[in-house]
């Protein structure tokens, strides 16, 4: 398991991480989120070990973790790195060199990739020939060329097309259930919602929440449900009378509707239940929890 | 390396150049047969001073024809009469007393010709005004006039031949080359640096290799890549030149020329340089040395400067100290050709900016025994300023390769130096 404890990191007079801590396990894609200048690129370089901190230490399984461990990581920094004279092939067979592959290693890890995206027509292209998508695919796979244990992503789906975004939704997942450590950094909310089982929300230096996605958006919920049902809309109104308020709804076929109904005082879910069971033919009810969109902007135009 | 060993530009250059090269050489020493042309002299001679002579030179470049009578410049260009000759000499009735002859040639002939016209005319007059001033005969009047032949010879090697001036600028076009290919070695890491740098690639890498080791893998990849490149000239230039000799041009550096007794010249003077005086195994030797060392002593700088910029165009600026440096290099060899044993000399055999360059100036000079050590701590210092160098470049290449979004100013470097990276 990869920890990062108690880091804080100066630039001159600039604090730029205090006192930042968290565990990320393997086999989960743990979302790494904050507004701009937070410090989440300075977190990332510091278990790169690009940087080192000021105070506090990466630990990888309870141990400082140290360089030669590098070789089982793999990144992709937000700015995408290249060299633009340098053909794909010669390119990613150089970045496999340099973390320690055999060339036999690396010419098969090459196939296996190219495959993969469906790009091997593009192994003789020098990389300032491709396109912003085609490079981002091409870095990509360098990061992920080695198999690393631990990934940490910055900003990976930039640049792609839904039909990408949706390919590389489907590598990590894969790799999440290869066991995989996978730091996702993005401000994507709807890669977040859907990759997530962890994240992280750094703001102005320090860390102000972690959790699971359910966890996070639940710190905020707002007892808001959501009720699908068959049946008289003035009759569930009506039933509704006191302890509910009905927010709104929607029409979504013939006698069918989608409402939402917030608790008011001691009234929860189960009493709401109750409450309707009798009146209309419930086909469905959740509770609507805020996006983490939603949870972003809240967490981070709150003074902390 | 590999992927600087396999580019286009580096196969362009390695064998392109030397055949642009071999290409200029050839056309300079076929240009050089020009000398050759053959040129008929009309001397107008009214009074007849020159009775008719003029020895020419042993070869036969010049051929004199003599008339008795004054002949215009015009009619020199236009009568038939004259058309075989390429230029006119006219020589007035008072040339004994006044030295002045014109001479119209009627195409610009090479620069040489009249030159050696003006020599073989000097020589008859001298005998002519022997007679006619001095009771003296033209033999007693040459023994009188013979040059003096000062020969500058080592007090404490007398027994040595050579020009050690000659042997010591050998070692200033050494030192020359080393620093040419330093400088253009260098060019190349600083920009690749600032590409990568600019292109991010950098990042990329820091999360694989430490700073230093990137700087030194940069360093010694490029190096000897330069190294490969130098031999291949090398190799291709003096095989060309080898080639030219035994094809083209067979007389050249004959040694033959070098004939006990014969007129000293200063071609003598470059043959005994070239085939007795240099050792081109110490000088070689030294030379790919101090490549290295000088390479890796300035190749840190370069590094640093790469790293340090904020953008590829931006520490333009800052290359102007280096290319300073380099200057002063050139300059520190011609000092100490002139100067070889000045105090000053003494200084810029071993400060590491300038010793490349003087080690080689030295080299043609020739250390003495006794002199050995001051070799050993130039190498000493160069190798020590070496590691200060790659230390203090390392350190801004560690704090500044990151770093984006600024204009390079002469404080980032400063702090960059001093801060812990």
């Amino acid at each position: 398991m990869l920890e990062v404890r108690n880091i804080t990191k100066r630039y001159g007079i600039k604090l730029a991480l205090d006192n930042v801590s968290a565990k990320f396990e393997p086999g989960k894609i743990h979302g790494i989120l904050g507004p701009n200048g937070a410090g989440k690129t300075t977190l990332i370089r510091i278990i790169n070990q690009i940087i080192t901190p000021d105070d506090g230490g990466v630990y990888l399984n309870n141990r400082l973790m140290t360089r030669e461990q590098l070789s089982s990581l793999g990144y992709l920094p937000e700015e995408r790195g290249m060299y633009p004279n340098m053909t794909v092939s010669d390119f990613l067979l150089f970045m496999g060199s340099l973390r320690g592959l055999h060339k036999n290693e690396s010419k098969a890890a090459l196939d296996y990739w190219m495959e993969k995206f469906a790009i091997q027509e593009w192994r003789g292209k020098r990389i300032e020939e491709l396109s912003k998508g085609m490079a981002q695919k091409v870095q990509f796979i360098s990061t992920v060329f080695h198999n690393p244990d631990l990934l940490i992503l910055d900003e990976p789906f930039s640049g792609f097309d839904p039909g990408n975004v949706k390919l590389m939704r489907g590598i990590l997942r894969e790799m999440k259930e290869e066991g995989k450590t996978i730091l996702l950094s993005t401000h994507n909310m709807n890669s977040v919602e859907e990759l997530c089982d962890h994240v992280v929300l750094i703001d102005k230096s320090k860390k102000i929440l972690e959790g699971t996605v359910q966890e996070v958006k639940g710190y905020h919920s707002e007892k808001l449900y959501a009720v699908q049902f068959s049946g008289n809309m003035i009759a569930f109104a009506t039933a509704l009378w006191t302890g509910f308020d009905l927010v709104d709804k929607k029409i979504i076929g013939e006698n069918r509707y989608i409402a939402r109904v917030r608790m008011v005082g001691d009234s929860n879910f189960r009493s709401l239940l109750e409450t309707l069971v009798p009146k209309i033919d419930i086909e469905g009810a959740w509770e609507e929890l805020p996006s983490m969109e939603e949870v972003f902007i809240r967490e981070t135009t709150v003074t902390h | 390396m590999k992927e600087r060993l396999k580019s286009r530009s580096f196969l362009t250059m390695a064998v392109g150049g030397p055949l642009v090269v071999l290409f200029i050489l050839y056309i300079l020493f076929t240009a050089s047969g020009g000398e050759e042309e053959h040129v008929r002299v009309l001397v107008s001679d009214p009074v007849e001073t020159l009775e008719s002579i003029i020895v020419p030179d042993s070869s036969g470049q010049i051929e004199y024809a003599f008339i008795n009578s004054y002949v215009e410049p015009a009619s020199f260009t236009s009568d038939p009469e004259y058309a075989g000759f390429d230029a006119l000499l006219v020589v007035n009735e008072k040339v004994l007393s006044n030295n002045h002859v014109f001479f119209f040639q009627k195409k610009r002939l090479n620069s040489k010709i009249p030159l050696r016209i003006q020599r073989e005319l000097e020589k008859r007059l001298e005998g002519l005004k022997a007679k006619e001033f001095t009771d003296l005969t033209l033999k007693e009047f040459l023994i009188v006039k013979h040059p003096l032949n000062l020969e500058v010879r080592d007090a404490y090697r007398p027994e040595e031949l050579g020009n050690y001036k000659l042997a010591a600028y050998a070692g200033v076009v050494f030192g020359g080359i080393v620093f040419l290919f330093i400088f253009l070695f260098g060019m190349t890491i600083l920009r690749s640096t600032s590409r990568e740098k600019s292109s991010r690639i950098a990042e990329v890498l820091l999360a694989t290799v430490k700073p230093g080791e990137l700087m030194t893998g940069k360093l010694l990849g490029i190096g000897i890549a330069a190294l490969i490149q130098f031999a291949v000239w090398t190799v291709l230039i003096f095989g060309g030149l080898l080639f030219f000799r035994s094809v083209f041009f067979p007389d050249m550096f004959d040694a033959a020329n070098l004939v006990a007794g014969q007129e000293y010249t200063p071609y003598n003077d470059l043959v005994q340089l070239v085939y007795e005086q240099l050792n081109f195994g110490v000088m070689g030797t030294f030379f790919v040395l101090l490549l290295i060392l000088g390479y890796l002593f300035y190749g840190g700088l370069f590094a640093a400067l790469g790293a340090a910029q904020g953008s590829e165009s931006d520490g333009q600026q800052f290359l102007i100290p280096l290319i300073f440096l380099f200057l002063i290099g050139i300059w520190s060899g011609w000092y100490v050709a002139e100067n070889p044993d000045a105090e000053l000399s003494f200084w810029l055999g071993i400060i590491p900016f300038t010793s490349p360059m003087v080690i080689m100036v030295n080299l043609g000079l020739g250390y003495e025994s006794g002199e050995l050590w001051h070799l050993l701590m130039a190498i000493v210092l160069l190798l020590l300023g070496i590691l200060f160098n790659i230390g203090v470049a390392a350190r801004v290449f560690k704090n500044a390769l990151l770093v984006t979004g600024y204009r390079l100013r002469f404080g980032n470097l400063i702090n960059w130096i001093f801060k812990k990276p």
